[in-house]
């Protein structure tokens, strides 16, 4: 899993893509499984929550960790190529497909209910659910 | 700025952004497939989905890998000519999804067709394919015709 061994160095995020680009190349860089996978999402409006749609094509739930932390839900999946190790005699002719981790990260508006976040996974979509923290109407708070 | 003679290491930059634009195009240029909506009013779809695609061959057979998600496995079509395997089909939008109001649209939706070239020809029948997590396997057995045999060599 070279593909996961990341540079260390703190500049690397701050001249992607520009600048190890013209550092070290473009094609080794880019065209490696390298850390630019960002896997199609819809985001829509359901009621006064939201809910994102995002494609994760062969993706077991396993594979994915939905987290909601500080008001950012952070989407993440791994997953390894089975036949990687015998990449010398596995016939590959056409390779498009994409394997490693990626990271997907939303800011979460206010008024929704990370405690209640819901999320599965069906025929490759990536269904999370963030429901609304007034759904139960708005909270009275009594003013002593 | 254009009469600067570049002198330091990134004087192939430039050189370097167009091989990369061409490998990079030429590697996913195949994979974007052009969806198109299945009514008017779905202005805010994206018409360019990529349709990520693994070809391995084995000894007697061709394997495709593609993927699809979201879709119903009734409304793919998977078909067989020669040395092409064509893959067509309409990604239809949930009727959730026209409901409320979208923030982000990225995914595609629409009629899509995609023609995959194979190394070698192979054969209709017998031929299988199963769609699962949002990935369409096929599996191609070679035409037994165009598979290379030993032939012996006797004695004169």
């Amino acid at each position: 899993m070279s593909s996961l061994i990341k540079p260390t160095d703190v500049f690397d995020d701050f001249y992607r893509p520009f600048g190890s680009l013209l550092a070290q190349g473009f094609p080794s860089r880019l065209l490696a499984d390298s850390d630019v996978w960002m896997p199609a999402a819809d985001v829509r409006r359901d009621g006064d929550g939201y809910v994102i749609d995002m494609e994760v094509p062969g993706f077991k739930p396993d594979q994915i960790n939905v987290e909601a932390h500080d008001n950012v839900l952070t989407i993440e999946g791994e997953r390894s190529d089975e036949s990687e190790e015998k990449k010398e005699d596995n016939g590959y002719i056409r390779r498009e497909r994409r394997y490693g981790k990626f990271t997907r990260r939303f800011t979460l508006p206010a008024g929704v209910d990370a405690e209640a976040i819901a999320a599965q996974v069906t025929d490759g979509v990536l269904h999370v659910s963030i429901p609304s923290a007034t759904e139960n109407g708005p909270q009275k708070i009594t003013v002593e | 700025m254009a009469s600067q003679v570049p002198t330091n290491d990134n004087s192939n930059a430039w050189q370097w952004l167009v091989n990369g634009w061409h490998a990079l195009r030429d590697k996913a240029v195949s994979a974007m497939t052009y969806f198109t909506p299945e009514r008017e009013q779905e202005q805010s779809a994206q018409r360019w989905g990529v349709l990520a695609t693994d070809v391995t061959e084995q000894k007697s057979s061709v394997h495709v890998e593609l993927e699809l998600p979201g879709m119903d496995k009734t409304d793919l079509s998977v078909e067989v000519l020669e040395n092409h395997l064509v893959v067509a089909g309409e990604k239809r939008t949930s009727a959730t999804r026209q409901e409320g109001s979208l923030v982000v649209t990225e995914r595609a939706y629409g009629s899509f067709k995609r023609v995959i070239p194979l190394p070698c020809n192979v054969e209709s029948e017998g031929t299988t394919a199963k769609y699962k997590d949002g990935v369409l396997s096929v599996t191609m057995p070679k035409d037994r015709r165009q598979q290379p045999r030993t032939i012996k060599i006797e004695r004169g």
